[in-house]
């Protein structure tokens, strides 16, 4: 049996919503924000990433009633109160756990994790890679932003080797983590990287991982300038906004095979840093909640006497 | 107003920036500045912006807002149609 031809291609296409539409409208129809600032620090990247992620529903023109988003804790957490839809603030690391049962128990919701990379991949690696492995629809979007930010600073799994953050003065000594190989090996359906430098790019990424049907992960570098970045000799926002236009590689097809490095190396002498941006991996694979479905069906068929679907 | 003829309209909330310099660093025409005591960002050259919305998209507070105004060849056809049908 060939489960790769049941699969449908897509979801059912929409109407092309009006992409050029101002921000104030858009918070209108997606989001609520406070009268003044949001609880980031001046310049933060999780503003843009959450400016993209807005623009992204409006892309995919979903029915912001119909989304939820689980998160834990870090700098990102207050992200998913800005938005309309539903909003789980769990515990620490275990978004990808509360979006797979809030996925199974309502399966039409589209259901998104908003997490950070500390979240993502050190307290909650174990909750990440299984949700991958069952391939369950959700979309994973990580903020990567190389350190533990919400408790000042110290270093991350993806803290790049040899920069400096609060608790590795003289340089990071571990090799840093590749999230998105993590997540193609560890059976990921789709995995995009893009930086909150390119805001167009971004919000494409994180709406086709939303259409995704299946597992998606985008992982979002995201500037934090005041820790990381005021300690690897940039500490203006613009800095590092620079930093990730200057080193990033936009079409990973044309790269050549011995330039073809993910992991980002940091030292002084020289910035021995690239980052491959766009969809890394994309691999129609059956979806959990139809497969648990058909199990159900099958279950309930086999049982005797009155059966309710 | 640009070269394409349309003009567009930059609206910043004063409450909400917090003077990051994203702005108007980005900004190539130089439409954005900033105003001293607080580096509040403000605009400076309204008639160069392009309409491009890079600092709608990247502003990580949400303070600012491009909206297009309508061009003025539109508004000078309107009333001529208007006379046109009467």
């Amino acid at each position: 049996m060939n489960l790769h031809n049941e699969m449908p291609a897509t979801r059912a296409p929409k109407k092309k919503p009006d992409l050029q539409r101002p921000l104030d409208e858009l918070v209108e129809l997606y989001a609520t924000v406070p009268d003044k600032a949001f609880r980031y620090c001046p310049g933060c990247g999780l503003g843009m990433a959450q400016s993209a992620i807005m623009r992204a529903f409006h892309r995919v023109g979903v029915d912001i009633t119909k989304v939820a988003t689980a998160g834990g804790s870090g700098c990102y957490s207050v992200m998913g109160h800005y938005f309309q839809s539903s909003h789980i603030h769990g515990s620490h690391g275990r978004g990808c756990a509360y979006a797979t049962g809030l996925k199974l128990a309502r399966p039409e919701l589209t259901v998104l994790t908003l997490q950070g990379d500390g979240d993502l991949l050190a307290i909650g690696g174990n909750h990440f890679i299984h949700a991958a492995r069952r391939n369950i629809d959700i979309t994973v979007i990580c903020f990567n932003n190389y350190n533990f930010g919400d408790t000042g600073g110290q270093f991350a799994p993806t803290t790049p080797l040899g920069s400096k953050t609060d608790t590795s003065s003289l340089g990071m000594p571990e090799p840093a983590f590749d999230a998105c190989k993590l997540a193609i090996g560890a059976g990921a359906g789709f995995v995009a990287r893009s930086t909150v430098a390119h805001p167009a790019h971004l919000t494409k990424m994180i709406a086709d991982a939303i259409e995704w049907k299946g597992f998606a992960f985008v992982e979002v570098l995201q500037h934090c300038h005041v820790l990381w970045g005021r300690r690897n000799g940039m500490p203006e926002a613009m800095d590092m906004m620079r930093f990730y236009t200057d080193n990033s590689v936009l079409n990973p097809s044309r790269i050549p095979e011995d330039e073809h490095f993910d992991i980002p190396v940091y030292s002084e002498d020289e910035k021995n840093v690239k980052f491959v941006l766009g969809v890394l991996h994309k691999e129609r694979k059956p979806e959990f909640t139809e497969e648990y479905a058909k199990l159900r069906a099958k279950a309930m068929a086999k049982m005797p006497g009155k059966v309710q679907s | 107003m640009s070269k394409a003829g349309r003009s567009f309209t930059v609206e910043i909330s004063e409450s909400r920036c917090r003077s990051c310099a994203v702005c108007w660093e980005i900004c190539e025409p130089k439409v954005l500045g900033w105003k001293p005591p607080l580096n509040k960002a403000i605009v400076t050259d309204l008639e160069a912006c392009t309409g491009c919305r890079l600092c709608e998209w990247l502003c990580p507070d949400w303070a600012i807002v491009v909206r297009p105004t309508v061009p003025e060849r539109s508004e000078a056809a309107a009333p001529e149609r208007s006379e046109a049908v009467s």
